[in-house]
């Protein structure tokens, strides 16, 4: 493939030109590295990458691909789990070099930052002002922000505090055709354009700035894990939590064969193997509201049946227990050389229904499962383990996803909770959008991008209902 | 003229279909909420079509385990208030639940004390089903706490004031109710006590400022606080010896059963007779501001209450309108807060923009305030508005 035919004649020179040459790649070596995200099995290559180095650069990229009508994807960490940073064709806009934190406002509990800095670089500038940037992707120490803002990013620990779309202030968004706009949620009397632009993944602009909140960091935070015999009880369990008037900041379920592989793995955290399901707690606020929450959460899970609860009595146990669930995604490698993610949402007391059926699912197409997932939000991440050199199990695994999202769906859930859409679920969303409102989402990112230049292909199905890209 | 007042969802669809010649002529109705047979208030002369919901106010679905319930727009906030509470459940709502609608919240999303802890109207809206001015029925997010399918239109109807169209349902997020709850009212908290308990002790669920016209001495702060019995009781007597040290009086305000009763706050006045601004100051330069208006408004205004949250760094102000000789409060007013808010003492950060926003109030203040919007963000709103009916709708005044 030779990639630097299909751009038109002198768009490299001129990107070159107007952003450091060196930040330009068009070498399908070095391109090769972007040929997918984090879900390994939706691949592209991309003409060329660039990499601005701050919002004017940015702003100059944008205009000439503009002017010369190629289409491009924006890209932060490439961490996410849905396609969406994965360009089939035209340019990558990496905003990996704007990584700067302009600002921490310690009395407004603000954090201006650039796109490209990591989640986890917010709370390390935030943390000496006793303040921390709330929402907590798993993967917080390689993601960037705006790739979170893009998403619409969640985290175990949005079940009280909020996803993303809670947590951004405002932000600065560079239009498909090179115009800035900075969009507030409606202050002036004007519409939320943060929320939509929020969870719009990168095909209304590219986002340039974005001013989060930050919260006081917590004085008490109390966990613990709990074991049950059946995962059905630990579905059960979850609800009796909230019935005893306590919301936890996380609510976290983690299934045997995730438990196997995670204590096979350098996070082990010492878990049973026989233990069919476990439930990892967490309770915070002041020193006692953390502790009283956490009685409360403990008497509810024993009455549904927890076998044994271990509390976490230190920061090093507590960070234990959080990094044999966290890490859970990477070790399944251990299983298997591919991972079909799974991110359905759905009611949460339809948990204790739907968990059984999915490893029922799972055994019919005769593939290994793992559940780890948000249990207090109803966001499930129900894996299938597979090896994509077998065609066969492909189109198993193919298969039983789309019965679990069917599933899913028809319990009044919804096809993805915090990954995204991307390129891998675009086929699912006539599930649950009909013709009209998919129309009127068409209708609203074409009211930026006419050109349809911005991330195509990703998050809406073409009016054919296709798959596109 | 009374408005029109559907029964069903299909029939107020049918409705809208069929006047699209009409609504022309006329002009898209106002929409009111709740109410039954008041007309649309705050339109000065001008007969106007209306539409109520006020017969759409049944529960369709609620589910307890689930902490989601989906009601008709129309239901009442004290209904809605009393049917979650009998099920041990809570919706963080404003401190009185009236007789606002649910889909008048949401069309409006006013500010309220609980904002900061527990998130603004925006947090709490699952889903909504919202029929679009040329008639169609489309539906918008699920019963479900996480979902990112697709663009949140949602967030994008909270605040709209029905400019997409009529909301008909709303599914909304609940909470377990807190096993403890207390609201106090302190009495002659000077402005900068507020910030002193912004900064963290003790630390409230909600906090409300509430002053006068012309200063700070009759300024009342209401409080509230949740949680487990331990902690609530704990912070209630930190608050009471930080309460003692200052010379500031505190006082438990029951709100029977529900923990939603009438507060001490100035009587509600009645819709059509006052105006509402919410004013984002930001926390950064909340007392800033709030001394700024201070400054400037007296004299400006008629009788005037503010209201401070300081988590939020929002303010609303209440004016009462003048009735005689049909005075009205005029876009020079307007202006002239929207000038004092643009001026504080305290340069605003970038990307943070002090700013007006109308929550109750007449057409003239709408058209001052559109005024003062940038033409980027008014452009890619009117493109936006286009992308649901290709209609011309007007800003609606009283949505209640």
């Amino acid at each position: 493939m030779s990639s630097e035919r299909a751009l038109p004649a002198g768009l490299l020179a001129a990107l070159r030109a107007a952003i450091h040459p060196g930040a330009v790649i068009d070498d399908r070596d070095r391109l090769v590295a972007y040929e997918a995200d984090a879900l390994t099995t939706s691949q592209g290559l991309p003409d060329a990458a660039v990499f601005p180095a701050d919002r004017d650069e940015l702003i100059r990229v944008i205009r000439l691909l503009h002017e010369a009508r190629v289409p491009f994807v924006p890209r932060g960490a490439g961490t996410g789990l849905a396609g969406g940073a994965v360009a089939q064709g035209g340019v990558l806009v990496c905003t990996t070099r704007m990584h700067r934190i302009l600002e921490v406002d310690a009395i407004g509990r603000t954090a201006l930052v650039e796109p490209g800095a990591l989640t986890d670089s917010i709370n390390a500038a935030a943390e000496g002002h006793g303040l921390r940037y709330l929402p907590d992707p798993a993967s917080s120490a390689a993601c960037t922000i705006g790739g979170n803002v893009a998403t619409n990013s969640g985290g175990p620990h949005c079940l009280k505090h909020g996803v993303t779309n809670d947590h951004v202030a405002a932000l600065e968004v560079i239009l498909p055709d090179g115009t800035p706009l900075v969009a507030g949620r409606g202050e002036d009397g004007g519409l939320d354009l943060v929320g939509v632009f929020t969870g719009s993944e990168g095909t209304l602009g590219v986002i340039s700035r974005i001013r989060v909140n930050l919260a006081p960091i917590a004085s008490g935070v109390r966990t613990f894990l709990a074991l049950f015999d059946s995962v059905a009880d630990a579905g059960r369990a979850v609800g009796q939590i909230f019935d005893a008037g306590v919301v936890p900041v996380a609510l976290e379920l983690v299934d045997r064969e995730t438990i196997a592989v995670v204590e096979e793995s350098v996070f082990a955290a010492g878990l049973p193997l026989d233990t069919e399901a476990a439930l990892v707690v967490e309770c915070e606020g002041d020193p006692e509201e953390a502790a009283e929450d956490l009685d409360e959460a403990e008497k509810a899970v024993l009455a549904c049946g927890a076998r044994e609860v271990r509390h976490a009595h230190s920061d090093e146990e507590r960070l234990a227990i959080w990094q044999a669930r966290k890490k859970a995604y990477g070790a399944l490698g251990r299983l298997a050389p591919d991972v079909f993610v799974q991110d359905a949402a759905v009611p949460r007391s339809t948990l204790p229904d739907l968990l059984p059926r999915f490893v029922e699912i799972a055994h019919r197409h005769d593939l290994r499962l793992a559940n780890f997932f948000h249990a207090g939000d109803g966001n499930v991440h129900p894996n299938l383990l597979f090896d994509r050199r077998d065609a066969d199990q492909v189109a198993r695994v193919q298969s039983a996803g789309a019965e679990i999202m069917t599933l899913c769906v028809n319990a009044g859930g919804t096809i993805t909770g915090e990954h995204g859409v991307g390129a891998d679920k675009v086929r699912h969303m006539g599930l649950v959008f009909g013709d009209r409102e998919l129309d009127i989402m068409r209708a609203l990112r074409n009211a930026t991008d006419r050109a349809g230049l911005a991330n195509p292909g990703k998050l809406l199905p073409d009016e054919r209902g296709e798959e596109a890209g | 003229m009374k408005p029109f007042r559907p029964e069903s969802a299909l029939e107020l669809s049918e409705w809208i279909a069929s006047s699209t010649d009409r609504f022309r002529d006329e002009g898209v109705p106002a929409v009111t909420g709740a109410s039954l047979d008041r007309p649309p208030s705050s339109l000065g002369t001008l007969p106007r079509l209306g539409v109520s919901t006020s017969l759409l106010a049944e529960v369709i679905d609620f589910q307890p385990h689930d902490l989601t319930i989906t009601v008709g727009a129309g239901m009442r906030l004290s209904t809605l208030a009393r049917v979650v509470d009998e099920a041990g459940l809570w919706l963080p709502l404003a401190r009185q639940p009236d007789d606002r609608s649910v889909g008048g919240w949401v069309a409006s999303a006013p500010a309220g004390p609980f904002d900061g802890s527990f998130g603004p109207v925006r947090r709490h809206v699952l889903a909504c089903t919202m029929i679009l001015w040329d008639g169609r029925s489309t539906r918008w997010g699920r019963p479900v706490m996480k979902n990112v399918a697709g663009y949140e239109v949602t967030k994008l109807i909270c605040g709209s004031r029905a400019r997409l169209g009529i909301v008909t349902t709303v599914t909304l997020r609940l909470w377990p109710r807190p096993r403890m709850l207390r609201h106090y009212h302190l009495t002659g908290a000077a402005l900068s006590d507020v910030e002193t308990m912004f900064a963290g002790a003790p630390r409230c669920e909600a906090v409300m400022w509430q002053g006068r016209a012309g200063g700070s001495e009759s300024a009342t702060v209401s409080v509230s606080l949740a949680g487990g019995p331990g902690s609530v009781s704990t912070r209630t007597q930190q608050l009471e010896t930080w309460a003692l040290n200052r010379g500031i009086d505190i006082q438990e305000e029951d709100r029977g059963p529900t923990g939603t009763g009438d507060g001490a706050s100035a009587p509600r006045p009645r819709p059509g007779t006052s105006a509402a601004y919410r004013i984002t100051f930001g926390r950064r330069y909340l007392t800033a501001g709030l001394k700024d208006l201070d400054r400037r408004l007296v004299g400006e205004v008629d009788p005037w209450t503010v209201e401070a949250y300081p988590a939020s760094g929002v303010v609303r102000l209440l004016t009462l309108r003048q009735k005689a000789a049909g005075q009205r409060h005029a876009p020079a007013w307007l202006t002239t807060l929207a000038d004092a808010v643009g001026r504080t003492s305290v340069p605003p950060p970038a990307l943070e923009t002090p700013a007006v926003r109308i929550e109750r109030g007449g057409e003239e203040e709408h058209s001052a305030a559109r005024r003062m919007r940038s033409t980027g963000l008014r452009d890619i709103e009117s493109r936006w508005l286009a992308a649901f009916a290709g209609v011309e709708v007007p800003w609606q005044a009283d949505y209640l």
